[in-house]
């Protein structure tokens, strides 16, 4: 197992954001956590990048217990994040964005820039603009070629639909299909249910804290219930 | 540590304090406050200031620093702990408030009685004048802007011939007798140390009559902002605290209402001024530095912004202890500087923090905001660089 | 008035420039760690007071016996510049551990922070004036709070055409503070230090998802902007060759304006609001008298703030060049 977290409890103050979350990635998987708003998906993912401290539980990464371990040194690692809303350094530029992605390894990295550019032809022809003033879409494909830089073993992607158009949606998607058959293991975060499940090998169903379900991710594009909840009347196979 | 260990005793001795008295009915609480009142005039009594200050005067310690220091510390927590406004020149109404009463008094022959009013709508028009145009400004700016303020008003002090200049004023009147009916020499009297005392005749020497002035302040200050804070000013205060952008989207008028905070705070520390004013006879522009603004403020972070009891507690401290350990005293700032950093290492809620301010120190948004270069907070920040 | 004003116009104009070089200087302190922390560090300036004593340290060392002028005042400064900046940013940095890293942690709120760094304010300036002045220069110790000289300049008028005069030590300061917020631009710019600092200040959260260390950054960010403060006192001493415990209130609170003024967080506003607030005070003071200059210093705040309420460059990044 790559990744595993293991009955992890998070508190803010008072409040419980998770309520004993168990959830494991394997190598070379797509995996999705879908639920509604404030479910605790980002919780999660920010708790696994050490943004969020643990009151109980553990998390396994490459057989470490990395549950104390600061959050820059999860990056070194191998876990990066594209995270919610983005994260985009709004005074850098698109190369300087693209270089901190690789702040925590050393030597050249011309060579990963160049690998970046290729896989987001668009970020190549605005490198020298400033992140703040990208559009949407644009800032996701940046996030993600971002958190490539660190040459994660693990990318735990936050959300990357949120507000983008259908047409801009698909081509993320098929994006992060890309980057998971050259080898980068993917934890995806959606409230897009239709399109990860499509995606996903596997997925966990997260209800105020607490998952509630895990099947492979074709089966819950079936489940009576998840379709209810979360894929919408619309929605159909 | 120990230092951990009286963390520990303070909460396990304050936290029941605090349950039984919110238990407590409106009678007796009524009851306890006439208690403390009445704790409170017997206080200049030459036994107990044999003990809590040996080195120097009791009876005028009582006046000021430590009167003064609460007046000026609940007038401060009005802006800072209540509506959540960093004012770093507060003294500046100090000062207003000692001139005006010199001026008034001195060279117009004003009566006390008279001026009191009079100063406090001044040192109110004085806070209207300084916020009006800055108080549209955040946080930080408000702070170094209020700081300039200060300066302003003290350097204009220095440089005003027709008030004195650097040499200040002297001579400023005291107030009228109002009798000069006097405690007869007679138990229960005697025995409190009241004997032959005339609680309204102002005269130089006795500094008693003027410390029950300022208890009366005192006591009127806590009763009008404890009323404001129950009402709804206070509330939209509570809401400009926590996030300003969402009271201003629910409707609260935000700019009249930090106007009002500014302007009341203003009035409470004028009127500091005039009851300073008239008891120490003579000022100096260098009597209000900003270090005391900076003092005022460290009691009212120190005690609990926002609590009055806290701010109360913070400012008694903070004028009482440095008088205590006068055989420290070329050491005293220095000593307090170190506790001001230690306190807030150990304590950054203060001794005695208000039940929101707990809360909201909780949420991690305590005060006005955490620091940036926090993990645990995302919130707009603003850049080091190009 | 306006006779003074025209007739002092050229003096007013170096002494402004050579005053704001060194208000700029100190200004990058604040800009930056309020850029990262959100924190007014209130005891900066006693970070630039340190520097001021390093530097008389490093004179009365030298035993400089008559007035320095040429190459040798040039190689003098540039060592008070190294030491100085050296003591002051190993000060911050023990600074930021002592007094605010363990608020931090708490995650203690920004107004708690304020008190702690007034606190230690206090603290540095009386343990000069207490203990390390009297100690030092074997003065009785109610003698420490007295200004303490050092003199080693010699003061040469380069170029003169008719009331137009450049003096040298003026031209000096202004020289060594724009190379120096030069450097720190380009580093800031260019180096991967520079790229987290700019990141952390952006977004701190994100940054720690890109592997940044937090408190090392901050600790950088405390070493450059202490070390800006020790440049700032090594030519303050050029200019006015005296120090003493309290020399870093009235500059740190100029110093904290000039930065408000060309926006805060904001290194190039630190260098414009810094010569800014020089030249404005030397024209107001030409104008209305020298006991004025600090009124006219903080109502020029309080109108600029009016009109552009983040300053003269604005703090924001969003928009600014790369």
């Amino acid at each position: 197992m790559l990744l595993e977290i293991n009955d992890i409890h998070v508190h803010y103050g008072k409040i419980a954001a998770l309520k004993g979350v168990s959830v494991e990635v394997d190598e070379g998987e797509i995996v999705t956590l879908i639920g509604a708003n404030g479910a605790g998906k980002t919780t999660i993912l920010k708790t696994i990048s050490g943004l969020r401290p643990l009151s109980t539980g553990r998390i396994l990464f490459d057989g470490r217990d990395i549950s104390s371990m600061p959050g820059h040194k999860r990056v070194l690692a191998g876990i990066g994040q594209a995270p919610e809303g983005r994260g985009i350094f709004p005074g850098m530029t698109v190369t300087d964005n693209l270089l901190m992605g690789a702040y925590a390894r050393k030597g050249d990295f011309s060579k990963d820039l160049q690998e970046a550019f290729d896989l987001f032809p668009r970020l190549a022809e605005r490198k020298d603009q400033m992140g703040g003033t990208m559009s949407g879409g644009e800032q996701q494909m940046l996030a993600i070629g971002r958190a490539l830089m660190a040459k994660p073993k693990v990318l735990l992607l936050d959300e990357p639909s949120m507000g983008l158009a259908p047409m801009l949606v698909q081509q993320i998607f098929s994006i992060i299909e890309e980057i998971n058959r050259r080898g980068t293991t993917v934890l995806l975060v959606e409230q897009n249910a239709n399109q990860a499940l499509r995606l996903a090998h596997r997925a966990y169903v997260l209800e105020t804290g607490s998952i509630v379900k895990s099947a492979p991710a074709r089966e819950l594009l079936d489940d009576p219930q998840v379709r209810a909840a979360y894929l919408g009347a619309g929605a159909t196979d | 540590m120990t230092m951990t260990t009286i963390k520990t005793a303070w909460t396990a001795l304050a936290d029941p304090v605090r349950a039984w008295w919110a238990g407590l009915g409106r009678l007796p609480r009524m009851g306890v406050y006439a208690l403390l009142i009445f704790g409170a005039l017997l206080l200049p009594n030459d036994q107990i200031g044999s003990f809590m200050s040996p080195y120097s005067d009791w009876q005028g310690l009582l006046f000021f620093p430590i009167g003064g220091y609460i007046l000026l510390a609940i007038g401060l927590n009005v802006v800072v702990g209540q509506a959540g406004l960093l004012d770093l020149g507060y003294v500046a109404f100090f000062a207003v408030g000692a001139y005006s009463m010199a001026v008034l008094g001195k060279i117009y022959h004003w009566d006390f009685w008279e001026i009191i009013a009079v100063g406090i709508a001044v040192t109110a028009l004085s806070g209207v004048i300084l916020g009006a145009p800055t108080l549209r400004l955040r946080g930080d700016y408000l702070a170094i802007v209020t700081l300039g303020f200060g300066e302003i008003v003290r350097i204009t002090a220095q440089n005003t011939a027709a008030i004195g200049g650097p040499n200040g004023m002297n001579g400023i009147p005291h107030p009228p007798n109002l009798t000069t009916w006097a405690f007869p020499s007679a138990q229960p009297f005697s025995a409190l140390g009241l004997s032959g005392l005339t609680p309204f005749k102002y005269a130089e020497l006795d500094s008693r009559p003027y410390y029950y002035l300022m208890v009366l302040a005192i006591v009127l200050a806590i009763i009008f902002s404890k009323r404001l804070a129950n009402s709804r000013v206070g509330r939209a205060w509570a809401a400009i605290r926590e996030d300003e952008d969402a009271a201003e989207l629910m409707g609260v008028p935000t700019f009249k209402f930090k106007l009002a905070a500014f302007a009341i705070g203003a009035s409470i520390g004028g009127l500091a001024g005039v009851l300073y004013s008239t008891q120490t006879v003579s000022i100096i522009p260098d009597d209000f530095p900003f270090i005391l603004s900076a003092t005022i403020l460290a009691a009212v972070v120190l005690g609990g912004s926002g609590n009055i009891p806290g701010v109360m507690l913070g400012a008694f401290l903070i004028a009482w202890v440095p008088e205590r350990i006068r055989f420290l005293a070329e050491y005293r700032v220095l000593i307090f500087g170190a506790v001001l950093v230690l306190m807030m290492i150990l304590r950054p809620e203060g001794l005695l923090p208000s039940r929101m301010r707990k809360a909201e120190f909780a949420e991690g948004t305590g005060g006005m905001g955490s620091m940036g270069g926090e993990v645990s907070t995302s919130k707009k920040t603003v850049g080091a660089g190009e | 008035m306006l006779h003074d004003f025209i007739v002092q116009f050229w003096p007013s104009t170096t002494d402004g420039l050579a005053l704001g070089s060194i208000y700029a200087l100190i200004a990058l302190g604040y800009t930056m760690v309020y850029g990262v922390l959100r924190l007014i560090n209130f005891a900066h300036s006693e970070i630039f007071m340190i520097g001021t004593f390093a530097s008389l340290g490093v004179i009365n060392l030298m035993g400089i016996s008559t007035p320095l002028g040429g190459i040798a005042l040039v190689g003098t400064l540039a060592l008070l510049i190294v030491v100085s900046g050296t003591v002051s940013g190993a000060s911050a940095v023990a600074l930021e551990y002592i007094a605010y890293r363990p608020l931090r942690r708490k995650g203690a709120s920004r107004l708690a922070a304020l008190i702690s760094a007034i606190g230690a304010s206090l603290f540095l300036q009386q343990l000069f004036a207490r203990i390390l002045i009297p100690w030092w220069f074997g003065l009785p110790k109610e003698k420490g709070a007295l200004p303490i000289q050092g003199r080693f300049v010699q003061r040469e008028d380069l170029l003169t055409l008719g009331s137009f005069v450049i003096r040298s030590d003026k031209l000096i300061i202004l020289v060594a503070a724009v190379v120096m917020m030069v450097v720190l631009d380009q580093f800031v710019v260019r180096t991967k230090l520079g790229r987290g600092i700019r990141a952390t200040a952006q977004d701190p959260e994100t940054a720690v998802l890109m592997g940044v260390n937090i408190d090392r950054i901050v600790s950088a960010t405390f070493a450059i902007g202490g070390a800006m403060a020790g440049v700032a006192a090594a030519l303050y001493m050029l200019r006015f060759e005296e120090t003493n415990y309290f020399v870093g209130f009235l500059l740190g609170i100029k110093a904290f304006t000039a930065a408000v003024l060309g926006g805060i967080g904001n290194l190039r506003g630190a260098l414009v609001g810094g010569l800014a607030l020089g030249l404005i005070e030397m024209y107001g003071a030409s104008i209305f008298g020298t006991q004025w200059q600090n009124v006219v210093a903080f109502v020029v705040l309080v109108l600029v703030l009016m009109f552009r309420p983040t300053g003269i460059l604005g703090e924001s990044l969003q928009k600014a060049r790369a």
